[in-house]
């Protein structure tokens, strides 16, 4: 019988599987985008590191919030890293997590599945079911997903002066590339 | 004959969606400000309900809460799963991953040599072996057994570590769902054998959120997506309750008989028939993931963000919305044989279409009496409707709404009470009499019938026909009037002529009587008596349902009365059934046995969920019993001290649908002759006597107590000790052991110096025996002197007599010597003498002198020895 820390040790031999078995990123992109009543803020990034693993259909994204890019103006972009996400003290997102569904990424097809996990960011953990498009053929994997973020969820504080610059909730659009590795 | 006018009546839709709403009573938890965000819900086998909650557990009795919280940081206040073990006592799981019991009023952790889990506890159960189970959510699945705990993960082969829900099955297994599939673990001694069934089995969805076991065979799952799934467990098949599912995440679920009911993120509480999975009942109420809980009662709970809300079930439901627009007076209800609801009220003629178990409400707007204010409505056995008015006479009506025929001239008066019709017969309650009218085809065969025609008034309530083809005249204070082949027969129902506003058979055909103000009459053996067996004698409307019980409205609400055993059931303000005063004779059934009853507050709708009436008593439950200074929770046979007999015993009744209506009656045998009615939560008996005594409880929802539950809590106070039987036994014992302990310490002491004595006395015994020896051996001696000296003494006598013989003789001799001497010798002497003195006086020589003198000095001293015999001889003689 396995103790408490199990689930650390099954995420460590996840990171430490051998090379020929993951899924990692070759390209992707994120963008997110804050409908507020007065502000537009949207911004994006590719510079995300992920994994999949097609053995037990385990993955672990990450993205450094520092290199979102593409704000209306520099200012925002300061006010988003400083003020709002607080980048200095919480420099990455992750989303690390499973598939829910029972299927082969080894095989050709189109899927729709949820993906499950933890999604962190501004420091604060969230359990979240994303659902997500899989594209697999020719050995690389597509995946296509947006999803919201309410800001609330992860005690990201927008000061009431500024309530209409933000919105409540993000729009999170992700895309990115896997190859067999 | 009369043409009959076709009117051409158009519906105007108005976009008024009315749902069935049974009533759900809110509870206000005691800390208003604090938010209270209740996860779990839970009964225990007393009947206190628990809720877990993110401030900790809270104990509810229908009266008050309890707050129970623990200090300990680690384990924190946020409860998410709630058990009862063997013992009664509450288990509860934390998100800390801790598990936690409640002893007394403390919340104890609960540890182990292994530690704890290390996510949020999903659930907890003790299993029919008493293993405890617990799921957490992302760490597997833990059992506790012969002190050890143990986890099943990935490795033993769980599908997934995210598990939301353990149930166990009939043959005890536990089954699990999880983010990937079911889980059903066999635990054979320390063999697990995890059994799967996901997607590949056909699961719908492989995130299982709830399972709830229906029977052995088919079990309800809740899933994340794909809404709620019966699962067939010999046919290895999955049923979708709804191919789309509309409602969201399945949080919780509840199997209530034949009803499924369901906690979902996007419409709150949803329930279902499982006989009719298509009948999809939504009710709208406020929060979602909403924690569920069927209570002994038969009472649905919902626990959420938004607070605690109860509902007793939904045999009465309420038609909400019939749009604000309108009064909601219901004056006069029926029912469609396409069960669309007709009513009316004073803004004119509505009918309700039924789709999707939705009604959606039709105003008949070009109405072609407009201004005719309907008053009864009718739905006869082809499906026609009857709608009568006030003053302006009566329309027979196609389902869709065509008039068929006015009645308006044919009529002796326009004013139509009540409709009422068996097969092609209708007749009309009037204010001047009764109308008979005969349908056949097209045709109408009009007979009215009054006071001229021998009825005893004119103003009649309702016209009734029973089975038996009679015609049954409710009138206005002249009692029952009955038309059969015969004619017509007058009934009286008392002394003082009564107002009767209608009738209705049972199901074993026995006509039942509504009385104004005087509750039900039965008649029996042609005869009306009066039966007093409702709760309130107001009735407005009366009828019989599908399964033959009555039905009556009334003050108090809704009562079902089962005659055959004489039960019944009160549907009142724990329903729901508030300002809601029953229109008379506003009642309606559909085919499938639905009543829809017309109130000055909108339409109520009464479906019996079952044949018979449920058989639902409140709970007695006694809590504590203060006993001087002490305190005992749940104790019985108690035994108390003399001095602790000032006794109050703290109870209730358990009786969540309306506890504040609870009637409650005691009495301590022993003391009490009769029960006492109370409405208090506390008896108290000060100064109670010694002796043996059983507080009974019993506890009713009305005055009747025939059918109450029952219960009792017995205890005993003692004697004073002085006066106890042991106490006396002790003394008793007592006094025997110290006369005993007397006796025998003085016989010890007796004993003791007896054998002094008898040491002493053997001693001197001995010594006596030494000096007996002694005085014996003298004795002997003496006796032996004795005869020695007696030999003696014999033979000194002898001796004495023979030496006084010899003495005698000596002294004859003596004497005869001493005569002798004295006499014989004295003779010569004096011779010898006168010689002597004669010589002596011649001349001699010097030397014949001196002997001469010689001579004569030795005869004088022969003289004094011859004198001095004599003398001895004369004094002997003289002795």
């Amino acid at each position: 019988m396995k103790w408490v820390f199990l689930f650390i040790g099954i995420l460590f031999c996840f990171y430490t599987l051998p090379a020929q078995q993951r899924f990692v990123i070759e390209k992707a992109n994120i963008s997110f985008i804050s409908k507020a009543e007065l502000e537009v803020i949207k911004a994006s990034s590719d510079q995300i590191q992920g994994l999949l693993d097609p053995s037990t259909n385990k993955f672990a994204f990450s993205l450094k919030i520092l290199s979102f890019n593409g704000f209306n103006s520099g200012l925002q972009r300061e006010h988003f890293n400083e003020k709002y996400l607080e980048s200095e003290r919480f420099p990455t997102a992750s989303f690390s997590g499973k598939i829910i569904e029972e299927i082969d990424i080894r095989k050709d097809g189109t899927y729709n599945v949820r993906a499950k996990g933890d999604f962190e960011i501004h420091g604060v953990k969230q359990t979240r079911i994303i659902k997500s498009k899989l594209s697999i053929s020719g050995g690389k994997v597509s995946i296509d997903t947006n999803f919201i973020v309410p800001l609330s969820d992860h005690d990201i504080m927008i000061p009431k002066i500024v309530g209409q610059k933000i919105a409540t909730e993000i729009e999170v659009t992700f895309n990115a590339t896997l190859v067999l590795k | 004959m009369r043409i009959s006018i076709i009117f051409l009546v158009f519906f105007s839709i108005s976009f008024f969606t009315s749902a069935q709403i049974p009533f759900f009573q809110k509870f206000g938890l005691p800390n208003k400000n604090e938010k209270t965000d209740i996860h779990v819900l839970f009964q225990d086998r007393n009947g206190f309900v628990w809720l877990g909650t993110g401030v900790g557990l809270y104990q509810f009795d229908g009266f008050s809460f309890s707050h129970f919280t623990s200090k300990d940081s680690t384990l924190g206040n946020h409860i998410t799963a709630i058990t009862q073990d063997s013992l009664g006592r509450i288990w509860m799981g934390h998100s800390s991953g801790q598990l936690s019991y409640l002893e007394g009023d403390s919340i104890k952790i609960f540890t182990t040599p292994e530690g704890n889990a290390a996510a949020e506890i999903s659930d907890i159960l003790f299993d029919s072996k008493g293993i405890l189970w617990f799921s957490t959510l992302k760490d597997g699945l833990y059992y506790f057994n012969h002190s050890r705990l143990y986890r099943l993960d990935e490795e033993n082969g769980m599908p997934d570590l995210y598990i939301y829900d353990i149930e166990e099955s009939s043959d005890g297994k536990i089954w699990a769902g999880t983010d990937r599939g079911i889980a059903i673990c066999d635990l054979r001694g320390n063999q697990t054998n995890i059994q799967i069934i996901n997607q590949k089995q056909g699961l719908p969805d492989n995130i299982v959120r709830k399972i709830k076991f229906k029977n052995s065979r088919f079990i309800w799952l809740g899933t994340q997506d794909a809404g709620v799934i019966q699962y067939d467990v010999e046919k290895k098949q999955f049923t979708s309750a709804s191919l789309n599912w509309p409602y969201g995440t399945i949080s919780d679920l509840l199997i209530k008989h034949d009803q499924l009911w369901i906690s979902s993120n996007k419409n709150g509480i949803v329930m279902i028939d499982s006989k009719n999975l298509d009948r999809i009942h939504k009710f709208s109420t406020e929060g979602s993931d909403q924690a569920l809980l069927l209570d002994q009662e038969g009472g649905v709970w919902m626990g959420s963000k938004s607070g605690l809300m109860r509902t007793s079930g939904t045999e009465i439901s309420f038609l909400e919305k019939l749009g604000q627009d309108i009064d909601q007076n219901i004056i006069a209800i029926t029912i469609d044989h396409e069960e669309n609801i007709w009513f009316s009220t004073r803004d004119g003629l509505f009918k309700m279409e039924k789709k999707n178990n939705v009604y959606e409400r039709e105003k008949l707007k070009k109405f072609p009496f407009i201004n005719s204010q309907v008053i009864s409505l009718h739905t006869d056995s082809l499906g026609y409707i009857w709608a009568g008015t006030f003053g302006n006479g009566a329309w027979h009506l196609n389902p869709n709404g065509e008039v068929k025929h006015y009645f308006k001239n044919e009529l002796r008066n326009g004013n139509i009470l009540s409709i009422l019709s068996k097969g092609n017969n209708i007749w009309f309650a009037t204010l001047e009499g009764a109308t008979q009218i005969k349908v056949q085809g097209n045709h109408y065969e009009i007979k009215n019938i009054g006071s001229k025609e021998g009825l005893s008034s004119d103003y009649i309530y309702q016209v009734f026909l029973d089975s038996k083809n009679r015609a049954w005249f409710a009138t206005d204070g002249h009692d029952i009037d009955m038309l059969d082949r015969a004619g017509i027969h007058h009934f009286k129902l008392g002394e003082k002529p009564k107002v009767v506003y209608g009738f209705t058979e049972d199901g074993d055909h026995t006509i039942w009587v509504n009385v104004q103000g005087d509750g039900l009459y039965k008649f029996t053996q042609d005869k009306f008596s009066s039966l007093k067996n409702l709760r309130n004698n107001n009735i407005y409307s009366l009828n019989t349902n599908s399964s033959g019980n009555l039905i009556a409205v009334h003050d108090l609400g809704i009562e079902v009365f089962d005659f055959r055993k004489n039960r019944s059931k009160l549907f009142g303000e724990e329903m729901g059934i508030i300002n809601r005063k029953g229109n008379l004779n506003a009642i309606a059934q559909n085919q499938t046995g639905e009543v829809f009853i017309g109130t000055e507050n909108g339409i109520v709708k009464y479906e019996a969920s079952y044949a018979a009436i449920a058989e639902n008593t409140p709970k007695p439950f006694i809590r504590k019993l203060k006993a001087g200074k002490n305190i005992f929770h749940a104790a019985n046979n108690l035994s108390l001290a003399y001095d602790d007999n000032d006794i109050t015993i703290n109870y209730l009744g358990f009786w969540y649908q309306n506890p504040e209506k609870l009637n409650y009656q005691y009495k301590l045998e022993n003391f009490d002759r009769y029960w006492i009615n109370s409405k208090n939560l506390e008896a108290t008996y000060s100064r109670l006597p010694p002796g043996e005594y059983t507080f009974h409880l019993r506890v009713s929802d009305s005055n009747d107590f025939q059918n109450a539950a029952e219960t009792k809590v017995e205890f005993k106070i003692n004697l004073p000790f002085w006066q106890q039987p042991w106490f006396y036994m002790l003394a008793a014992v007592f006094v025997i052991a110290s006369a005993y302990l007397y006796i025998r310490l003085r016989e010890q002491k007796l004993r003791k110096e007896g054998y002094i004595l008898k040491l002493k006395v053997n001693e001197r015994t001995k010594e006596l025996q030494m000096r007996n020896e002694e005085v014996e051996a003298q004795s002997e001696e003496l006796q032996a002197q004795a005869s020695e000296i007696q030999m003696m003494n014999e033979h000194l006598e002898e001796l004495v007599k023979k030496r006084t013989e010899e003495l005698e003789r000596k002294n004859e001799a003596l004497e005869e010597y001493a005569f002798i001497n004295a006499h014989k010798l004295r003779s010569p002497l004096a011779s010898i003498l006168g010689v002597v003195n004669l010589i002596t006086k011649l001349p001699q020589t010097p030397e014949s002198q001196e002997c001469v003198d010689h001579l004569k000095k030795s005869a004088d001293a022969l003289d004094e020895v011859v004198t001095s015999i004599t003398r001895a001889i004369q004094k002997g003689n003289r002795n």
